[in-house]
């Protein structure tokens, strides 16, 4: 269903639209599913793209399930007339669990090489024997002796290949290329530099290189990343977004990033209730769209809706999982669209589930979060962050507010 | 509209059958919990969600040894969904914290439902430290409620079947849940020497299937010493039993010859029929061990005229591939193929497919010994296809026995004749040139036997 980009008419399809785990990602389901929200940052990037000439580095974040994914395939999507996007994430590339700064310069230079093959575009053989010089010298302990037919280019392809696929599975391959890398680094840019030109010129498109999942990996290694190393990863010269964790925004040394990466966008939450705790209704339209792109208007009752929007937070894909588990409520009790009870039993779910989840101390915590609006830059309220039992919002200035399906908790004596 | 409280706790049977829904309803892939308070609590649970489910269930057990999930789902073929169900997630933290975060898109990659069994220390520690994956969860589903103490009896009838249908993943479960269940036990203020003891030769069984014979041997001398304890002479026997397949395993000849005999001997006085086929079937092969194949052949008999007589299919077939064992050694062919034939018959008639592995894999032996290389191909292939899915331990001496009728047959004859059974899947030559590299001295000195 959700592949085909599919309205669902009927429950069971509906169940299997609104699933948690798949962001939307191919061009037929951004079409069919997208929903644009209100203080959505990505226009602003794609305007900064647009009218700077020079390259921009970029940190994108949000909440987990906010759609950074979804936002940034859009985003592509609306460059792709006047830029070159290379979109990857590390994780495919490399290994998370042991990731350096030179590890996501050369995963750059690597894919840009793979792109420009895949898209066949023509890079000159002079650019070609640089880099290939290069790949071989920083490559030669690891990856034995290439022997292709067809030249430079043929060369070049099967090492940056082979290249590729060790550096994310083997140590030795790891330890041995940064060790070469490392002394060589202003080379490496160069090569970067000199392959991007060629792009540009042959496609007549700048470039842009999307690095996804950064904030994926541990809080440590992404602070090393961006406060130790931000000269090597604002180096090359094309523009680049990077993902970026949530939480590091409320680390100490956050303005200090901030000074090297002065291009920070958060993707803000929907969010379906202002900060006095009115309601807030071009979110809660939003939201709703979000069900009824996806599935037909008549699988859920209007009130039914709206609840889900409220209780959603305006994470979406909180409100997905919500909806999915109504839609389940429904079946169950063998109704032909989600009503409140529905819909509200999938809320006592959740609920029941942060009722395991959360400590009497995290439950205090909260209750001063509802109260005050804000949180402080410390361990125990970035954990609730992370559990998203404290939200981020922003509209004219930013707050902070519990789950609505944590709510009942904090009542409880 | 009636609103839950979120105070009220849905009963067992809303929860499996809300857990039964998700699993029929959806496609793709799910992320679920399942919260449970006690292995004992668990497994009534677990037995009734196997009844329910729409889709077969396989089940992994994590440890710090397997830590992560993904590898174990990934193994899976891709063609049917399945049901897996994780257990001792705990043991496998830190590291399958980081894993599951990291990887949390691997697990739509693939098509199956992934349920994890944790407790409420094990939910918090993934809603804390792998946030990623804890918020792609499809659902939670509360088993804590089973309050009501479950005795013995009733826990044993959870258990089904026993340990006789077990893939290497169901015997890693089930030395789980039994090691679970005598911690449980032991810890209690009044034991029940009878139910540990019980326990004990299950998870004695287990290890010995696992080939972990020293701590299936320290666990049926435990077992003994508990039934001893508690005057229960039926369990006393079983470990006897379970002693004497063990000491034929490390070639201990005339101490298997006294534990069987003692096992015999109680199974005989109490009249229990099963444990004097089952002791009367181990001195078969004890006697056949020491190539007293007269003598082993008189034992089997007397095994399989009371499995025939009781209708014990399975322990039947048992002796029929044992008979047929002998016939081959003798050189008898014609009646070994019937033996195994009888075999393979009930076998596959059980419909559990592990079960017949060891008869195809023999059939194959049989095969190669009179030159039938292809027919051996055939009928090693087809064990092969089994154990590989189901992960059984037998799976390296097949590899082995491949390997070996590939150097007699040559590799091109040999991939043909693989082509023939798995047109799909090319023969992993790599492993089999490497299995025969590494044969000490030579092939001529395996014997290959399932």
């Amino acid at each position: 269903m959700l592949e085909h980009a599919e309205i669902a008419q009927d429950l069971r399809g509906a169940i299997n639209s609104l699933d948690p785990e798949r962001p939307l990602k191919t061009d037929k389901q951004l079409e069919a599913y997208f929903v644009p929200r209100p203080f959505s940052p990505v226009e602003d990037v794609r305007i900064l793209l647009q009218d700077t000439q020079s390259p921009q580095k970029i940190l994108f974040t949000g909440h987990r399930g906010s759609g950074k994914s979804t936002e940034l395939a859009w985003l592509t999507r609306s460059l792709r007339e006047q830029f070159f996007v290379i979109q990857y994430s590390v994780k495919d590339r490399l290994n998370i669990f042991d990731l350096t700064h030179l590890d996501i310069v050369l995963s750059l230079a690597l894919e840009m090489v793979e792109r420009a093959r895949e898209e066949g575009i023509e890079v000159s053989e002079r650019v070609q024997e640089h880099i290939l010089k290069f790949t071989k010298d920083i490559s030669q302990e690891v990856v034995s002796e290439v022997t292709a037919g067809g030249g430079v280019s043929a060369e070049l392809n099967v090492i940056v290949a082979k290249l590729s696929s060790k550096l994310g599975a083997e140590e030795v391959t790891r330890t041995s290329v940064r060790e070469k890398v490392s002394h060589r680094l202003s080379d490496l840019f160069e090569n970067i530099d000199l392959l991007a030109r060629e792009i540009e010129k042959s496609t007549g498109r700048r470039l842009l290189a999307i690095v996804e999942d950064l904030d994926k990996t541990d809080l440590e290694t992404t602070k090393k990343l961006f406060y130790e190393n931000a000269v090597s990863l604002s180096a090359p010269r094309l523009s680049v977004i990077y993902t970026f964790p949530m939480a590091l925004r409320h680390d100490n040394d956050f303005m200090q990033i901030r000074a090297s990466f002065p291009r920070l966008y958060v993707l803000p939450n929907f969010m379906p209730r202002n900060r006095d705790g009115g309601e807030n209704e071009d979110c809660i339209d939003a939201l709703q769209a979000i069900f009824t792109k996806r599935a037909a208007p008549h699988l859920i009752d209007a009130n039914a809706l709206r609840r889900l929007a409220l209780s959603s937070s305006g994470i979406p894909r909180e409100f997905v999982a919500i909806a999915q588990t109504s839609c389940l409520e429904a079946r169950k009790a063998e109704r032909e669209f989600v009503d409140e009870t529905c819909v509200e039993t999938a809320i006592a779910n959740r609920t029941r589930e942060y009722d395991v989840l959360l400590t009497p101390e995290q439950r205090e915590l909260l209750k001063k979060v509802r109260e005050n609006k804000r949180i402080t830059n410390d361990k125990d309220h970035r954990s609730l962050l992370h559990n998203l039992s404290a939200l981020e919002y922003r509209n004219s200035g930013v707050w902070y507010d519990v789950h609505p399906v944590v709510a009942p908790l904090l009542d409880r004596e | 509209m009636e609103a839950e409280s979120p105070s009220q706790v849905r009963s067992v049977a809303d929860e499996i059958a809300a857990l039964s829904l998700l699993i029929r309803e959806t496609d793709s892939s799910v992320i679920a919990f399942a919260l449970y308070r006690s292995v004992a609590d668990r497994e009534p649970v677990v037995a009734a969600l196997k009844e329910q489910l729409s889709v077969p269930v396989r089940e992994c057990v994590l440890s710090a040894e397997h830590r992560n999930p993904i590898d174990y789902l990934r193994a899976l073929p891709v063609g049917d969904r399945r049901c897996v169900f994780f257990y001792d997630v705990e043991a496998a933290f830190p590291e399958f914290l980081g894993y599951v975060n990291i990887q949390r898109e691997s697990f739509a990659s693939v098509p199956h439902a992934a349920i994890f069994w944790v407790t409420e220390y094990g939910f918090r520690e993934i809603g804390t430290k792998a946030p990623d994956f804890w918020a792609w969860r499809s659902g939670v589903f509360d088993f804590r409620s089973v309050r009501e103490r479950v005795e013995p009896p009733a826990l044993s009838a959870a258990f089904g079947g026993g340990f006789e249908f077990a893939d290497r993943g169901d015997l890693e479960r089930r030395v789980s849940l039994y090691e679970g269940l005598i911690r449980e036990q032991q810890a209690a203020d009044s034991p029940d020497y009878g139910f540990l003891a019980r326990l004990q030769n299950r998870l004695a069984w287990a290890y010995f299937e696992l080939t972990r014979h020293r701590e299936a041997e320290s666990t049926a001398r435990q077992a003994l010493e508990c039934a001893q304890r508690a005057g229960d002479p039926a369990e006393e026997a079983t470990a006897e039993s379970t002693l004497g397949a063990l000491a034929i395993e490390s070639a201990q000849f005339d101490a298997a010859d006294a534990h069987l005999r003692r096992a015999l001997e109680i199974s005989s006085g109490l009249a229990q029929e099963t444990g004097v086929a089952t002791a009367s079937h181990r001195l078969g092969i004890l006697a056949q061990e020491q190539q007293q194949f007269d003598e082993a052949e008189k034992w089997y008999h007397q095994a399989l005229e009371i499995s025939e007589r009781l209708g014990l299919e399975r322990y039947a077939a048992s002796g029929y591939h044992q008979l047929g064992r002998i016939a081959e050694e003798r050189q008898r062919f014609d009646e070994a193929e019937k033996w195994y034939r009888q075999a393979l018959e009930i076998k596959e008639r059980l419909g559990h497919p592990p079960l017949a592995v060891d008869t195809l894999a023999q059939f194959g032996v049989l095969s190669r010994t009179r030159g039938q290389f292809p027919d051996a191909v055939h009928w090693f292939c087809r064990a092969f296809g089994i154990a590989a899915e189901y992960k059984m331990p037998v799976l390296k001496r097949i590899e082995v026995d491949l390997a070996l009728t590939m150097q007699l047959m040559g590799e091109g004859p040999f991939t043909a004749a693989w082509r023939e059974v798995i047109p799909n899947q090319d023969p992993p030559m790599g492993l089999f040139r490497k299995i025969l590299r590494d044969l000490p001295g030579g092939p001529g000195g395996l014997r290959a036997s399932v």
